[in-house]
């Protein structure tokens, strides 16, 4: 569970708490309740405001002892989920080679280069890409994302040096790399943002439930489930008002709707669209989505606060074989 | 169709000048043949308008309109909508001088079904790595994957992608190219079976870190 509001500070009648404690306790439960509840070494009477500034700020240099960061070495087809300190030393030229790095629904990714021993001039490169890209497919695609593409791709060889920490505006990021020298090595320490507001997400699991607000902003967001589901949306609030008249000029007039897209790849313009809502409702409606990617897409105009909650699951060989028995033309054509 | 056309018309001399902004609104759906026929007539008739003025106004001085003709298209050409109407809104196609160069993806060893594309200018089709290579269509099976994983594991991967010895010379010109074309420089072919098990090798160690993490926790705050 996901607490984002004011700590709050108890009032104590007693003389006996004193202030330094009473802001211990805060900070410790503030901190326990992000799910980042570290270790915290206090004397009686001594708090040194690095310590304070490391536990709120997740920006800064942590200062984790050593023995709690995660570390291990990082292969040429790799996917990252935890955080830590990840090195890949090439023994051989390693000439492509892409790591994927996801974090939970309401993460962002921050990639910073630790150490760097590669060959700009002779051909090597590490590239950080906001997104996932997969057989030429981006995610998000070019309507749910801010930056034009080639702004998405960050080379160390050209801004490293100057920007040391790349970070994604999505629970997902990719870093594609070639080392043409075996001994060639770099570190790069992967951690996870909190995102108040998540627009764009992989989903890490074929199964669980999201709601995604989108406050009042004109942008289109997209909840990507790579697995074949079915997804149950229990609550749609488009707008502030319920406005039925809506749905009569069909969603493709509405500024503000929901979409179920279905397809066989990462890119949500080149997916088939399942369903359109376009008016708000109470309730579950199901659907089943026999697609290698099924996502969830809101449109905003930007005029209201749009919310929607769903539940997925993942479906069943068998559940797939009855649809694929029941359906008139299979949408997505399964290799 | 209905074709409204605004026109703001500036006389000068003997000439009406048709301004560039020439806007063509199209009334609704009923959609006719003509449609395309239409906006080109409309670019000619800009174009004749200019003729025929000018030739109502020489044969007074009883010149030849062939003449006529022949000098104003030389001297002046037709406008800019005359063309642009019915061309499509690509005048430009971006150069693809290496398009013809691109071989299939190379996959290096049998049972890996993923391979890095780089530089793909037209890979728009769908091609899944498992259809170009019938041989391993046949083998898509789950042992081969589970196999595939633990030799992942093992880091035992080669070479797997497409030596493309032409990306250095990409790379000069590939700045201006991203920007003209929404296809990505760098991309991973993956299926999405591999990309599954990858996620969930990586959800696997995510579980085992976080239990670690209890863990010490608990040892640290138990003392």
């Amino acid at each position: 569970m996901d607490l984002v509001g004011e700590p709050r500070i108890f009032s104590e009648s007693s003389s006996e708490m004193s202030g330094s404690s009473v802001l211990c306790f805060v900070l410790l439960s503030v901190t326990a309740l992000r799910g980042h509840a570290r270790f915290l070494e206090v004397q009686e009477n001594e708090m040194s405001p690095e310590g304070l500034l490391s536990l709120l700020s997740s920006e800064l240099k942590r200062e984790l002892p050593e023995e709690f960061v995660y570390r291990r070495a990082l292969r040429c087809l790799d996917m990252v989920a935890v955080e830590g300190q990840f090195t890949f030393t090439a023994e051989r030229p390693q000439l492509n080679c892409g790591v994927f790095f996801i974090g939970e629904p309401s993460d962002i990714i921050s990639i910073q280069y630790d150490s760097v021993n590669i060959d700009c001039r002779g051909g090597d490169f590490i590239k950080v890409f906001d997104g996932w890209v997969m057989k030429g497919e981006k995610f998000p695609s070019n309507q749910d994302h801010h930056l034009p593409l080639y702004e998405r791709y960050s080379d160390y060889c050209e801004t490293g040096a100057a920007r040391p920490i790349v970070r994604s505006s999505q629970n997902v990021a990719m870093l594609f790399f070639r080392l043409h020298q075996s001994g060639s090595s770099f570190t790069v320490t992967f951690r996870k943002l909190m995102n108040p507001f998540p627009c764009n997400v992989v989903s890490q699991t074929p199964e669980g439930s999201f709601t995604m607000v989108i406050p009042q902003q004109h942008r289109n967001c997209s909840f990507s489930i790579i697995y074949p589901v079915e997804i149950q949306i229990g609550e749609l609030s488009l707008g502030q008002h319920n406005d039925l008249k809506r749905s009569i000029l069909g969603c493709a007039g509405s500024g503000d709707f929901v979409e179920l897209l279905g397809g066989n790849g990462m890119d949500t313009s080149k997916m088939f669209p399942m369903a359109d809502l376009c008016y708000s409702f109470n309730g579950p409606v199901q659907m089943k989505v026999g697609c290698d990617n099924t996502v969830v897409r809101m449109v905003s105009s930007g005029k209201f606060i749009n919310r929607v909650s769903f539940q997925y699951r993942l479906l069943g060989h068998q559940e797939l074989q009855q649809m694929k028995g029941n359906s008139v033309e299979d949408v997505c054509l399964r290799a | 169709m209905k074709l409204k056309v605004s026109e703001k018309g500036e006389r000068q001399g003997f000439f009406t000048f048709y301004d560039k902004s020439l806007e063509l609104y199209r009334e609704d759906e009923r959609g006719n043949g003509q449609g395309q026929w239409s906006m080109v007539f409309l670019g000619k008739y800009q174009c004749l308008l200019i003729i025929s003025r000018f030739h109502s106004l020489l044969s007074e001085m009883k010149l030849n309109f062939l003449v006529t003709a022949v000098v104003l298209l030389v001297a002046f050409p037709p406008p800019y909508e005359c063309r642009a109407i019915d061309s499509s809104p690509n005048l430009q196609p971006p150069t693809d001088p290496d398009g013809e160069r691109q071989s299939p993806p190379v996959l290096a060893r049998l049972g890996e079904e993923y391979f890095i594309r780089l530089g793909n200018r037209n890979q728009n089709s769908p091609r899944s790595p498992p259809d170009s290579f019938p041989e391993t269509s046949q083998y898509s099976k789950r042992a081969l994957q589970l196999q595939l994983t633990q030799r992942l594991l093992e880091g035992k991967v080669g070479n797997i992608g497409r030596l493309d010895g032409s990306y250095a010379l990409r790379a000069l010109d590939s700045e201006e190219r991203e920007r003209r074309s929404e296809e990505p420089p760098i991309s991973l072919d993956l299926t999405f079976h591999l990309l599954r098990e990858v996620l969930e090798m990586a959800r696997a160690e995510q579980m085992a870190q976080q239990a670690h993490s209890n863990r010490k926790m608990m040892e640290i705050f138990g003392k």
